[in-house]
């Protein structure tokens, strides 16, 4: 799975070059699966990716079942066999992680390369890397999104 | 000349040269609208005798979707078609003519049972047309008119053959003019025949699927002014029901159309539906049509569903933003509360 570290992120957007060019052959950070988003007064840089949701939200509005989950890689990938291209889950994902590439009329998700992410390879402040994933690192996850839920609802009670 | 005898001869020779030109006529339309649209430029042309090769299987995938019904309109096609070309008496009047062409005919006992197997399909999608109060409510008169008028010449031609009938003098002595009248009429109305993708209104959610399924262009789609605008040019169709085989709300359905005006309208775009368009709340870019995310939102409660994915990005990185600590601030004023 790829881990994003926001204190390393430069914001050089190196990632979304190299994951266009990986996934469509064009130069192109509109068509890339990664996005940074900045905070440019802050210096703050966030690389937003697909989380492979364990229970995730494409998968289950879609309607002809062609978003499945690999076991092997740990990814949500999408079955272009199936996909009618209805965009439902372009709609459904909270984190906007689903695109869809107008000149290839498909929708696009992070695959990460297969096990070899291109993006981690050309980081080279290692903002994003990938480690294979285990489920301590879901145990963590969910240690980190429960602070992050706690925080976020003190946040918003304010 | 009376009018039986030159509904056999001259007519019948205007109504065939009719047909022919003006089948061709619409090939010379369907070719020269296929290369002017600008979609699916790689491998367009085996895409489309793709698509619709395989919409004449009958395990085609829109057929499948409604099994019984399509097995039924496949059987009544077939009868269609075979039953006047390969029937022994139009061989027969086809070899006296001055062509003089000869070829097979079908045993005539199997022809009757075509006839008659036409005869009942044809009764059962009209009673169908009537007393089904869903398909009644989406029927023009034009489409109960279109089953009359297809079921007239077998009907006519099977009292001709069998003579059941002949008791009334009427009917006896102009039966051979009717059916010839009717089938005429039937070739006049194949060259108007086209068909249409119907949107039910209730089930479609504007996803436009369908637009990205058809090989021809036919079906297509574009939002302006927070509206997405589906609109149909009949020349294009070629009838392979891609559309109703990917839609995933079984609300695209192939129609039949029949009408000159639609044989004059040879640059057509008919608006076929409108659905609104949800914006995102912070940037105003499209998100999806609103029946598709009233969809979504059935099985996803979050309140992300408002954004456009770029905002999604940004509203959900602010989360993370939040956390780090450049917002050490704001973490140590929520402990103090």
């Amino acid at each position: 799975m790829l881990l994003v570290d926001y204190e390393k992120c430069t914001g050089c957007r190196l990632c979304e070059l190299v994951c266009s060019v990986k996934h469509t052959g064009a130069s192109n950070p509109s068509r890339a699966n990664v996005h940074v988003v900045k905070w440019e007064d802050e210096g703050f840089y966030l690389p937003m990716l697909c989380q492979q949701c364990l229970e995730a939200p494409c998968r289950s509005v879609c309607p002809t079942d062609a978003i499945y989950r690999d076991e092997e890689l740990n990814r949500i990938m999408v079955d272009y066999d199936l996909c009618i291209g209805c965009k439902a889950c372009v709609a459904a994902c909270p984190f906007g992680a689903m695109g869809f590439d107008e000149a290839e009329k498909r929708v696009i998700k992070c695959d990460v390369c297969d096990g070899d992410p291109l993006c981690v390879r050309f980081c080279d402040m290692k903002a994003i890397d990938y480690v294979e994933a285990t489920t301590s690192h879901f145990d963590k996850m969910r240690d980190a999104s429960r602070n992050f839920a706690e925080l976020m609802a003190k946040a918003h009670g304010q | 000349m009376d009018f039986g005898s030159f509904a056999e001869g001259p007519l019948l020779w205007i109504v065939f040269s009719v047909f022919i030109i003006g089948i061709l006529a619409r090939v010379v339309f369907f070719f020269s609208l296929i290369l002017k649209s600008s979609k699916n430029t790689h491998l367009r042309w085996r895409h489309i005798l793709a698509t619709f090769g395989r919409s004449l299987l009958p395990f085609h995938s829109a057929i499948t979707k409604r099994p019984l019904y399509a097995a039924l309109r496949y059987v009544f096609h077939i009868c269609l078609i075979v039953v006047p070309i390969w029937l022994s008496g139009h061989i027969t009047l086809w070899e006296e003519s001055r062509f003089g062409w000869n070829w097979h005919a079908l045993p005539d006992a199997l022809a009757d049972w075509m006839t008659l197997l036409l005869l009942l399909l044809a009764a059962y999608f009209l009673t169908r047309r009537i007393v089904v109060a869903e398909v009644r409510r989406i029927s023009a008169n034009s489409d109960y008119f279109l089953i009359v008028l297809t079921a007239l010449p077998f009907l006519t031609g099977y009292l001709l053959t069998h003579g059941n009938l002949d008791a009334i003098a009427f009917l006896a002595d102009n039966m051979r003019t009717i059916h010839v009248l009717s089938g005429e009429a039937m070739l006049i109305a194949a060259v108007l025949l086209f068909y249409r993708t119907q949107l039910n209104v209730e089930k479609c959610t504007g996803c436009a699927a369908c637009e990205l399924g058809c090989p021809t262009g036919t079906l297509e789609s574009r939002d302006g002014g927070g509206l997405r605008v589906f609109t149909y040019s009949h020349y294009q169709c070629i009838c392979c029901g891609a559309c109703v085989a990917l839609c995933p709300e079984q609300a695209a359905e192939l129609r039949h159309e029949i009408g000159l005006e639609r044989f004059l309208q040879t640059v057509p775009k008919q608006e076929i539906r409108s659905v609104e368009l949800a914006l995102c709340e912070s940037c105003g870019a499209i998100v999806a049509p609103v029946p598709q995310v009233e969809k979504v939102r059935q099985v996803i409660t979050d309140d992300f569903i408002r954004f456009c994915p770029k905002c999604k990005k940004r509203h959900s990185a602010e989360g993370f933003h939040q956390l780090a600590p450049w917002a050490k601030k704001l973490k140590k004023q929520i402990s103090h509360q």
